[in-house]
């Protein structure tokens, strides 16, 4: 016979207040908000990819078709040039996203008059909207009554006009350069960041040295950032990787796909042909990419440590 | 304290009383909600109409929901496929097979058959809402496509619009020099697969043989559409940023003087002559080579099943397809009547660019869509990147006409049986 202890007497909610499962009631709510917007949105996204699912043809209903969508998706050109030109312009827009970046931070990093204001100063295409940054872009490129074509013509830079958006020759690069200046203050911010936290004590003693600036930026500067560059390029990179907005509405993807990106081009196929079958399809790829990028990342980020410990 | 909860009943049965009274007097107002694509410009209209209509109808609200152009297709679609339709929509001419086949709209047959306008409406506008002999749709913006041209230029050369497609090339040549260009092409948006269309039926093409296939690509349609990108290849009269240029670059350039001519539709003559100015802005007849040559279709107001109150909603989209909203309409933005006694009233009789519209309408017309239920939303987002590549040079302008009849075929092979 079990002794009595007082205990038998508590009621549930005390039972679960004090018991083991007390720490999963506490995270029960931001699991329950996770599963809602974001499980539920992708399970149903792998779902429709999985389906037929086109809004404009409802006579079809929507039919399990395998991986229909996938097999048409390794079929299409465009979707491969999407791909490549989705690397390109991620690649380039973090490479110069980044240097200008750091240019900006170890600028900022000095002291001048006037630094807190050009430190706020830098955030503004930051702040500002992708839709309104590509707005303003699209008319300063616009071949006829740009701005940027003026200036280079009575500069005598160029002879004839460049029609930066419709050659494809010009097209990408012109869509990195907004990219570039849309997003390299978030890498001054983060870098400049960092770059305080390098204790002076290191430079001047490297000055008694006798060391050049170019040695000190690389023996003493870059190392001890490296961790900072490591994380901020990794997310920049999953992020424009992703991200639509620029791109849409600077070219739509165009001339001729010269600009097409897969957020584009998922888009597209979404909003503009109905076909979310195909779309989910896309986008759960894209996200497989970025599933092992993200992997690669962590690899990295375990020899970056191990490498410094 | 029996004396304070005596009072706290009192009170209670007061408020209760005036909260009955309130909902009473709101229940018998039907509200009704109304999805319609619109810009500021346009939305300024359809706010005053919506408050004439509201004055005159106490007992019926209107909430609408004006969305801009571009995601309106998309924003309505979502919202039938939740099941959560508006109760009135605004409605594109390719959308009507669709929604018809969705099974979602109310026939309007009961209340049209007694409509005092049903008879001046042009009869042709009523093929576009009419399906299986029910009626659909309340036919209210005639749409056809036409083309601006820089009246003051033509008036300081004393040059006429052209007629025919030779001479719609020459005067483009003719206004290519000193900066400028003959001719704004639209090589971006939904819009350049419309007047790449008008090429290619001008030039022979249609969109269905006599066995019921997909025929754009006639030794004809494939002239008609290579005459016209050899504007940008070849004839050299149109921007270097052509392939990227859509309406707000083309009046961009039209208005900063850029450009002699270019493609566009009656919605935006209000818009075009007020950036470029009213003695600037002439409109004449889209020309092919079969002349003067434009697709046609309807706008119209439709009633959801889902409607609660479809006598109300009828007697909404009557006040919208009446003559004096339409009147309204044309004098905010230039979209064009449906029916013809408006055009023998003013403010249409004063204005010139209504002329133009004759010369249309005894032009080519040709249906904006065929008039089949299937997936026409894939006409106008498939062609222009095949045209964008034709103007590059990437690939033949056979080849790009094969293209998009291939895309036809595809809609059609796929459309409701």
């Amino acid at each position: 016979m079990r002794a009595y202890s007082g205990r038998n007497h508590r009621s549930i909610w005390g039972c679960l207040i004090e018991g083991p499962l007390f720490k999963y009631l506490l995270v029960t709510p931001a699991i329950l908000l996770s599963a809602l917007l974001i499980l539920y949105p992708a399970l149903k996204g792998v779902w429709t990819s999985f389906h037929r699912v086109n809004l404009a043809q409802p006579w079809q209903g929507t039919p399990f078709v395998g991986l229909d969508n996938y097999a048409k998706l390794f079929r299409d050109p465009i979707f491969w040039r999407a791909f490549g030109n989705t690397l390109i312009y991620t690649f380039g827009a973090v490479t110069g996203q980044f240097f200008l970046g750091l240019i900006t931070a170890l600028l900022l990093n000095r002291s001048f008059r006037g630094r807190g204001l050009v430190r706020g100063l830098i955030l503004l295409p930051w702040v500002m909207p992708g839709v309104v940054a590509a707005l303003m872009w699209g008319w300063m490129y616009n071949s006829d009554v740009g701005v940027i074509n003026d200036l280079l013509s009575k500069t005598h830079i160029i002879s004839h006009p460049i029609a930066w958006l419709a050659d494809p020759s010009t097209a990408m690069l012109a869509v990195i350069g907004v990219a570039v200046w849309k997003g390299f203050p978030f890498f001054a911010v983060t870098l400049l960041a960092g770059l305080q936290t390098i204790p002076r004590e290191l430079y001047e003693a490297a000055d008694i040295d006798g060391a050049s600036y170019f040695r000190k930026f690389i023996y003493i500067t870059l190392p001890l950032i490296k961790e900072v560059i490591l994380i901020t390029t990794t997310l920049r990179f999953s992020g424009i990787f992703v991200y639509a907005d620029l791109v849409y509405v600077l070219t739509e993807g165009g001339p001729a796909n010269a600009t097409m990106t897969l957020p584009v081009y998922a888009f597209l196929k979404a909003y503009n042909n109905f076909d979310f079958g195909y779309a989910a399809a896309i986008s759960i790829t894209m996200v497989l990419f970025l599933f092992v990028l993200a992997l690669v990342y962590i690899r990295l980020m375990t020899l970056t440590k191990s490498g410094l410990g | 304290m029996l004396h304070g909860i005596g009072r706290a009943v009192i009170l209670a049965l007061i408020l209760a009383a005036v909260t009955a009274v309130v909902l009473g007097s709101s229940t018998q107002r039907v509200t009704l909600t109304y999805m319609v694509p619109g810009d500021a410009a346009r939305a300024a209209i359809i706010q005053q109409n919506i408050q004439l209509f509201e004055d005159e109808n106490p007992d019926i609200k209107i909430k609408a929901e004006i969305i801009p152009y571009q995601s309106f297709n998309s924003k309505l679609l979502a919202a039938i496929s939740s099941g959560n339709p508006p109760d009135i929509a605004h409605v594109y001419p390719i959308w009507f097979p669709i929604l018809v086949a969705q099974g979602v709209l109310t026939p309007l047959d009961k209340w049209v058959s007694s409509w005092e306008y049903k008879d001046s409406v042009f009869p042709a506008a009523w093929d576009f809402v009419t399906w299986d002999s029910h009626i659909y749709g309340l036919p209210t913006i005639l749409q056809i496509d036409w083309m601006y041209y820089r009246a003051d230029w033509f008036k300081e050369e004393g040059i006429s619009p052209p007629n025919n497609w030779d001479e719609f090339v020459a005067i483009a040549k003719h206004f290519t020099r000193d900066g400028r260009w003959g001719f704004g092409f639209t090589g971006a948006t939904g819009a350049a697969g419309k007047y790449a269309m008008a090429m290619i039926m001008g030039g022979g093409g249609r969109w269905v043989d006599e066995e019921g296939k997909a025929a754009l690509d006639t030794p004809g349609g494939i002239e008609g559409f290579s005459k016209y990108i050899d504007l940008f290849r070849v004839d050299r009269v149109c921007p270097d940023s052509s392939p990227g240029n859509g309406f707000k670059e083309n009046l961009a350039l039209f208005a900063a003087g850029k450009i002699a001519m270019f493609f566009h539709n009656p919605g935006s003559l209000v818009q075009v002559r007020k950036a470029a100015g009213e003695d600037v802005v002439g409109t004449w007849p889209i020309i092919t080579l079969a002349g003067p040559t434009s697709n046609f279709g309807v706008d119209g107001e439709v009633i959801f099943k889902k409607c609660k109150s479809p006598e109300q909603a009828w007697k909404f989209i009557r006040f919208l397809a009446s003559p004096d909203t339409q009147k309204r309409f044309y004098q905010g933005s230039g979209v064009l009547p449906t029916i013809s006694q408006v055009y023998d009233e003013p403010p249409l009789t004063n204005d010139p660019a209504i002329s133009t519209v004759s010369l249309i309408m005894n032009g080519f017309l040709f249906p904006e869509v065929p008039l089949i239920p299937a997936n026409w939303q894939l006409l106008k987002t498939e062609p222009p990147g095949i045209i964008q590549e034709a103007l590059l040079g990437k690939i033949s302008a056979e080849d790009a006409v094969k293209r998009i009849n291939a895309v036809l075929a595809k809609i059609l092979a796929e459309a409701k049986k």
